[in-house]
């Protein structure tokens, strides 16, 4: 069973009042892998993201995770997406918690985690971002960077098998983009199974084991990142990274 | 006499009566502001339920329900005087064989009337709190939510742990003066005989026919009770904010030299 994708899409279409956003998506991420969705604004990148965590439900097709169809109704969901993390390109740190509060959460309410063992894992996580000396601050104290970082370990506090990033440096000053992308590097080497919506090509470049580029609501190109930083003659592609003239 | 005679001459005959209703009228405004907030509450989350596509006929027929009701109570009660609904209620019982002399007698203030007028101011500022605090979760960003439900919490788990919180906080100004309006407004259960402030200045002001100066009295003591309301919520408004109290009235900046 190592080979078993642990997130599956065949065939996936959504539209939004019959304008198509996606359009036959499939693909797959293993366990340990580090996908990295790249592609211009407006091409699907976000909303295929959210529809494997159902914050969308697609009109057709399927979302297998771990081999079960997320997108039947006999499914729970809530427990599917305590397994699939979200970190949010706008942080969405609950602004009336204090860090550790939003880290020990949906431990407590979801996992029935006690208190004590919930605070002791927020700890840990909350150390592996850096972010350990702040655990009484609230968000609005903490800077974009920060508050990403907490998200990010707000979503590893639930020991998820994948953890999906919408656009999480977008937001972000370039200072606070490289420390935010510092941790996801981190995280990716360490083998958690990633799924990455970015702006940031190094990132996609250097760290990602897999890129697909999207463009209208289609996945247009899809393989390594050096097959598509070098080798793809995909003129869409090209002209989006900037190397056509 | 003149009127600060006639004043302190009511003062000194009948302060135990307004002081009886002064007391009336302050139960009246506290438990009506925080019994109507917690039935707004469930107003505002019942005209908010989802009815989903692939509910049982059954659960869209009482989800359907209920968020009929929420619309239909806030529409009725906001689009009617207090006074009126008072007076529809306290006939309403006595037809059905309630009357409210008979309950609680022998107590000073609080007797059977002010029970009355309790439910009435109650029920009254529930609609006004439900559109409060619809408002309030109408102003929470969507990405709030979305980030609970992204971790696996629930719905109601979602709502009562992220967005409730910060909806009612975000509205303590708007309750506050819903509050304030209540001090005043309860004034007009004087028709169902609760025995509040106004209610007893009138009485005071029959004894001796100084309506002038008893009206005075109470609009004073209307005014302490609201100036001290703000007081109040101006603290609470620092406190949730996590700040530390000041008072801006009893400050004075320093001029640089």
């Amino acid at each position: 069973m190592e080979n078993q994708p642990i997130i599956e899409v065949k065939h996936l279409a959504k539209s939004f009042d019959g304008t198509a956003v996606l359009n036959d998506v499939s693909l797959q991420v293993k366990k340990g892998q580090c996908l990295a969705i790249i592609g211009p604004s407006g091409g699907g990148k976000s909303t295929l993201l959210r529809c494997l965590n159902k914050l969308e439900s697609p009109d057709s097709g399927e979302i297998l995770f771990k081999g079960e169809n997320i997108l039947s109704h006999t499914v729970n969901t809530n427990h599917i997406r305590s397994k699939l993390g979200m970190v949010f390109q706008s942080f969405n740190l609950f602004l009336n918690m204090n860090v550790i509060e939003n880290c020990t959460l949906a431990q407590i309410k979801v996992l029935h985690r006690s208190k004590e063992e919930a605070c002791q894992i927020a700890k840990k996580n909350l150390e592996a971002v850096g972010m350990l000396n702040k655990i009484e601050a609230r968000p609005s104290e903490l800077s974009g960077g920060q508050q990403q970082r907490i998200a990010i370990a707000r979503a590893l506090c639930m020991d998820p098998e994948a953890i999906l990033f919408d656009e999480p440096t977008s937001a972000l000053d370039p200072e606070m983009t490289v420390e935010v992308l510092q941790v996801m590097k981190d995280l990716a080497s360490k083998g958690l199974t990633m799924v990455v919506v970015t702006h940031e090509m190094s990132f996609a470049k250097n760290v990602a084991s897999e890129v697909i580029f999207m463009d209208k609501g289609v996945v247009a190109e899809q393989g390594t990142p050096e097959y598509i930083f070098e080798q793809c003659q995909n003129p869409r592609l090209k002209s989006f990274l900037g190397f056509s003239k | 006499m003149n009127l600060f005679e006639q004043v302190g001459y009511l003062l000194s005959n009948y302060w135990l009566w307004f002081l009886e209703g002064l007391a009336a009228t302050i139960i009246l405004s506290v438990v009506g502001t925080i019994g109507g907030l917690m039935i707004g509450i469930f107003l505002a989350l019942g005209s908010r339920i989802k009815i989903g596509k692939h509910d049982k006929w059954y659960n869209k027929t009482w989800k359907g329900f209920i968020r009929g009701f929420c619309y239909f109570y806030s529409t009725v009660i906001r689009g009617t005087p207090m006074m009126v609904q008072a007076m529809i209620f306290k006939y309403s019982c006595q037809g059905a064989g309630l009357n409210f002399n008979n309950v609680l007698t022998g107590i000073p203030v609080f007797d059977g009337w002010l029970i009355a007028g309790l439910v009435v101011i109650t029920l009254n500022t529930a609609a006004y709190m439900g559109e409060i605090v619809k408002s309030g979760l109408n102003g929470i960003s969507k990405g709030q939510i979305e980030a609970a439900r992204s971790l696996g919490m629930t719905r109601n788990q979602s709502m009562f742990s992220v967005a409730l919180p910060q909806a009612i906080k975000n509205s303590i100004p708007t309750i506050g003066s819903e509050w304030i309006v209540n001090i005043k407004d309860s004034s007009v259960l004087n028709v169902i005989g609760v025995t509040e402030l106004y209610f007893m200045s009138n009485q005071a002001a029959n004894k001796g026919y100084m309506f002038i100066a008893s009206y005075t009295i109470i609009a004073l003591i209307y005014l302490m009770l609201t100036l001290c309301t703000n007081g109040i919520l101006h603290i609470a408004k620092i406190k949730l904010d996590g700040k530390k109290v000041s008072f801006p009235l009893f400050h004075y900046q320093k001029k640089a030299s």
